[in-house]
């Protein structure tokens, strides 16, 4: 049945792409989601891997598709984020093992369709999609693995596809490269999370077992991503510094022993979602409006902008954990997780989340305050109905999640 | 009965400035803003309302005993979770009292004193939420949950600090002080950890319970930072007289009142748990001394009136630790509230000071000099000086270790790029 549907999926998204009008494009493609949050919420499987799963996907992804200024909505590229969110929102739908994964590898497909342009090269892509990929397929394929092979095989895959560390630079050039909303739906997403959920229900005592070197490497991955976001210069790079710090955060809860690593896990992905997004709106919101290359060294926006600095404020303080936020309950599930060696790691954590505070307050300060160029007030539009639907949705949801979170699982 | 009553009355003391925020926030993100008269009008309300149910919580403390008021599970199962659980007694009803009758003289103040500034409604919004969070601190049952409204008041502050945000100097020296605060909150956190790590969830208050020795010591010595984190004691003095770039009501509502001595605040609540430490006690004394007598060769140098208060306010606040770490509570708990009393008075009258003056010399017939800063001795003590170095170091270390890591991290960029590094416009 969930095969049947990813098969719909891939093919509705083949007919966006060959729609000539962006506007039919995009109500093709928000027409093929909203027939899946209709399949997820009335025929998914009774227990899907995460109850809101699906639907905060499909949520991010309609958010991202409906954000995109007219001018920049292609319809392949429509076609793309739709392929690329239905299948995702599948994986969460799923519960066994090999739907989960064979899902998860069909998911990197419609990644395949991204075209090259000057300076925005698809050999990341290419490179990490193979190294996710490879220890996934062969967990799958290889005769005789013992389990605690295939799941380490399965955390490696999920965790080199969430860009954790040393993986991190063949995420960043997306970061710094691609149109800003869809790298950040990309990276928001994350089916690995539907992945390692699915594993360790299939294989509990390898959890146990792999514990301890899976969340040593999580830890450590945790604060060199951190620290890197001290370095960043641009609102792009620290926002990339800041997701894979918080990649690894998540991974760290996903391959502890016990229920608490993962119920912080899940609380974190919902959170963790929702204000990269959120965080992605905001910025592609300015470099609409300044330019790209403006956007970079634009200061003092909370004069012309006070909206927009107040929503990057609530997104980045749910990101890194700030209390009152998703992301702090989150944090604390996690850093309460399991472990076998429980200072050095949970010490490591953090200076992570510090470090990733310390990032978000620089880049908010950064963008948004200080003295402002006249050409960024006479020249900045106020907040159009589209960008305040969506960012106001996606508000929405992170205030719902904070006052509940564990509406999630 | 008993805490039912409670739980409602604290309900009711956390959420009235809280609707009052979103009562502000939300028509200004729906373009709909709300006229200074009105945002006047609805801080008046929440900060009535807020005072009063602080009366009534402590007139319940008074008359019927501490209790325990349970406003339920904000996440988590039954082995880890943050239960919203407040402890209600006299010290701690008595700070809320102390939190909203601030909070209404200084929003009051604020409102002609703020008039027509464009910052206006962003002053109050913050200065409301800084309420709940310093609200959250008095009653707060456990330290997860006191952490919880610790840090985003760091948050607001950092707001209010960088409030004249047209100004780089200011928004630089409101970073500075953030990440100060949060830098001093790691040790918080460390204990957080230490503890749960031993599967103990302490409370707070006069119900706390005694630790074991070794861990007793541990986060006695670790809350020491936090403390000085937030009240502006040595190592992180500095941020303390540039919290006086903010608006005047913002500095008297925080810097000279309530969130500065939000550090003592900590150290009492958290006192049964390290009362055993002979070495933590220690700590608390030569932390104290040490930024008394720092603080107080400070303020000796300021030029400035708001800065000069602020900073004595701290040396005050370095000998109220010393206090606690000798156990003399009843002394340290009047001599912080004197203090926070006096310096909110004190800042709030100094953007009048020299009508003051003026006013002395017209009814006493003699001409009275305003005091001089002392110029060469204090730099020695200052803080700014050698309690600078430390922090220094560590950041420029840290600094380095990123720079080489981002480093790492462009060279795999650029070879996964196939070296065409010239970016998409």
């Amino acid at each position: 049945m969930i095969w049947g549907v990813a098969l719909l999926a891939l093919a509705g998204g083949e007919v966006v792409a060959r729609t000539r009008s962006s506007r039919t494009a995009l109500l093709g493609s928000l027409l093929l989601l909203g027939a899946l949050a209709g399949f997820a919420g009335i025929a998914a499987p009774p227990e899907p891997t995460v109850a809101l799963g699906a639907p905060l996907v499909l949520l991010l992804g309609a958010v991202t598709l409906l954000a995109r200024p007219p001018s920049w909505r292609q319809p392949s590229e429509l076609a793309q984020l739709t392929q690329t969110t239905a299948l995702v929102a599948l994986t969460f739908a799923a519960s066994d093992l090999a739907t989960v994964a064979g899902l998860w590898l069909v998911s990197l497909l419609p990644g395949l369709r991204f075209r090259e342009r000057t300076g925005v090269s698809r050999r990341p892509f290419l490179v990490l999609s193979l190294l996710a990929a490879l220890p996934v397929i062969v967990a799958l394929a290889a005769p005789g693995l013992p389990p605690d092979a295939v799941w380490l095989l399965l955390a490696v895959g999920a965790a080199i596809r969430m860009g954790v560390p040393p993986f991190s630079p063949l995420v960043m050039t997306g970061y710094e490269r691609l149109p800003l909303g869809r790298r950040a739906l990309v990276a928001a997403a994350r089916p690995s999370v539907a992945l390692l959920l699915a594993a360790r229900a299939a294989l509990p005592e390898p959890v146990e077992s792999m514990a301890s070197p899976l969340q040593a490497w999580a830890a450590l991955a945790a604060l060199a991503a951190g620290l890197q976001g001290l370095a960043a210069t641009t609102p792009r790079r620290s926002l990339g510094a800041m997701a894979t710090t918080q990649a690894a955060i998540l991974l760290y809860g996903l391959v502890s022993p016990g229920e608490a690593g993962v119920a912080g896990a899940l609380v974190q992905w919902a959170g963790l979602g929702l204000s990269l997004v959120g965080l992605g709106l905001v910025v592609e919101a300015v470099e609409s409006r300044v330019g790209r290359r403006r956007a970079e060294h634009t200061r003092g926006l909370l004069g012309p902008a006070p909206g927009l600095a107040l929503l990057f404020l609530l997104f980045a303080a749910t990101m890194s954990g700030f209390p009152g936020t998703t992301g702090f309950a989150g944090e604390d599930l996690v850093m309460q997780a399991q472990t076998t060696h429980p200072l050095a790691w949970r010490t490591a954590l953090l200076g992570a989340t510090a470090l990733n505070g310390a990032t978000m307050l620089r880049m908010f300060a950064r963008s948004f305050l200080g003295p402002t160029g006249p050409e960024a007030i006479a020249g900045f539009p106020p907040v159009s109905g589209r960008e305040r639907l969506t960012l106001g949705a996606v508000a929405l949801a992170v205030a719902t999640l904070a006052v509940a979170p564990t509406l999630v699982r | 009965m008993i805490e039912r009553i409670d739980a409602g009355l604290v309900a009711v003391v956390l959420a009235a400035p809280l609707v009052a925020v979103h009562a502000l926030v939300l028509p200004f993100l729906l373009e709909l803003p709300l006229s200074e008269r009105a945002v006047g009008r609805a801080a008046r309300v929440a900060t009535s309302v807020h005072l009063l149910t602080a009366l009534v919580l402590l007139a319940s403390a008074a008359a019927l005993g501490p209790a325990t008021a349970d406003l339920g599970r904000w996440y988590g199962d039954a082995e880890v979770a943050l239960e919203l659980s407040f402890a209600v007694d006299l010290a701690s009803a008595g700070a809320v009292v102390v939190v909203a009758l601030v909070g209404l003289v200084v929003l009051r103040f604020a409102e002609r004193y703020l008039h027509g500034d464009p910052g206006h409604l962003r002053f109050f919004a913050t200065s409301l939420l800084a309420l709940t969070c310093l609200d959250t601190i008095a009653l707060a049952g456990s330290l997860d949950l006191l952490f919880a409204g610790w840090e985003l008041l760091g948050l607001c502050s950092f707001v209010l600090m960088a409030y004249f945000h047209e100004r780089q100097a200011t928004v630089d020296r409101a970073l500075r002080t953030i990440l100060s605060y949060r830098a001093g909150d790691l040790g918080l956190l460390l204990a957080l950890v230490l503890l749960h790590a031993a599967g103990l969830h302490p409370t707070l208050g006069p119900g706390g319970e005694a630790l074991p020795a070794g861990l007793a010591a541990a986060t006695g010595l670790l809350l020491l930072p936090t403390a000085a984190g937030k009240s502006g004691l040595v190592p992180f003095s500095a941020w303390l007289a540039r919290s006086a770039e903010g608006p005047t009501p913002s500095t008297a509502m925080f810097y000279a009142g309530l969130s500065v001595h939000a550090g003592p605040w900590l150290l009492l609540r958290a006192w049964p748990l390290y009362a055993d430490a002979p070495i933590a006690r220690a700590g608390l004394v030569a932390l104290g001394l040490l930024s008394a007598a720092s603080l107080s060769a400070h303020a000796a140098t300021r030029s400035d009136v708001k800065g000069a208060v602020v900073v004595a306010g701290g040396a005050q606040i370095g000998l109220v630790i010393a206090e606690i770490g000798l156990g003399w509570h009843t002394l340290a708990t009047v001599h912080l509230l004197g203090n926070l009393a006096l310096r909110v008075a004190q800042v709030l009258r100094a953007p009048d000071v020299l009508r003051q003056v003026a006013r002395r010399e017209a009814l006493t017939g003699r001409p009275r000099a305003l005091p001089r800063p002392v110029p060469a001795l204090p730099w020695l003590w200052s803080s700014e000086g050698w309690f600078e170095a430390g922090p220094r170091l560590v950041v420029g270390l840290l600094l380095r270790i990123a720079g080489a890591l981002d480093a790492g991290s462009r060279m795999v960029e650029s070879w996964a790029v196939g070296g065409r590094d010239r970016e998409d416009r």
